[in-house]
């Protein structure tokens, strides 16, 4: 549930649930912060895409719709 | 935004409708099928591949998309043209979903070919190197939902599987990662965190 909680997937119930027990559990606040970094850690492994290649598939886009491509 | 001008009627949009309804939905999510496309993929060339491939399928349908969901609807349409790709080109694959997934993930060479922006201190490393022993079933995941920030719902759209399955494995593989973080010492158990 706390790994739900932090990735924005449980429901509105949950949550409250979830907010209001981590304002007394220092333990699971701790857990809470470990899994946030480990997220963040996670978020900037994220890689780089290079220019040109958005630049070719934009323009693969752009000519879908304007019927330059055999569509 | 009017979404009523935008959404294509109940039966099949005109060009015009169908034009701005690609430009819409379509265009916006390039960024987000490449990074799906290259998880997909061995190698970046055939990630531009498939996301041209898609662009396509896309475009030929996308009169008849209701505009709910775009993202789930073009990795839907992606994850088919994969499939696609490989039976024609590597039939005995086919027998076995799972293991196309993890055969062509496996022969991926995107931990070593691959730019990142990972900022160069201990702890970014120990998360690379805890990734990178993941089970691949495991890396998959935590590549589409934490790296490639997917929702759990397009995960599973993507990798054909249940959203509970998609939880499970993503919940045990962070406690992995988390655990080697612990094992190298870059952070402490709940509660105690060293500096780096």
């Amino acid at each position: 549930m706390l790994q739900s909680y932090l990735d924005g997937e449980i429901d509105a119930r949950d949550l409250d649930a979830v907010e209001q027990h981590l304002q007394k559990c220092r333990d699971c606040g701790l857990e809470a912060e470990t899994y946030a970094a480990v997220k963040n850690g996670l978020a900037r492994q994220r890689m780089a895409i290079a220019p040109d290649v958005m630049d070719r598939l934009r323009d693969f886009a752009d000519n879908l719709v304007s019927g330059t491509e055999a569509g | 935004m009017s979404e009523d001008a935008l959404t294509p009627a109940a039966a099949n949009a005109t060009p015009a409708e169908s034009e701005a309804a690609f430009k819409t939905y379509v265009v916006p999510e390039i960024e987000v099928m490449y990074r799906v496309a290259r998880s997909l993929t061995r190698n970046p060339t055939d990630a531009e591949d498939l996301v041209q491939d898609t662009l396509l399928r896309a475009y030929r349908s996308v009169h008849r998309f209701d505009g709910r969901y775009p993202r789930a609807w073009l990795l839907t349409i992606m994850r088919n043209a994969q499939m696609n790709r490989v039976r024609r080109k590597r039939p005995e694959l086919m027998r076995d979903p799972d293991m196309t997934m993890r055969r062509v993930a496996d022969s991926s060479d995107d931990g070593q070919g691959v730019e990142n922006q990972v900022m160069h201190n201990e702890f970014d490393a120990s998360i690379e190197t805890a990734l990178n022993a993941l089970p691949e079933k495991f890396r998959a995941i935590v590549q589409l939902v934490d790296i490639d920030d997917l929702s759990y719902q397009e995960a599973a759209d993507v990798l054909d599987i249940p959203v509970g399955t998609v939880m499970s494995r993503l919940h045990r593989a962070r406690k992995r990662v988390r655990t080697d973080l612990e094992a190298a010492g870059v952070t402490g158990p709940a509660g105690r965190k060293s500096q780096s």
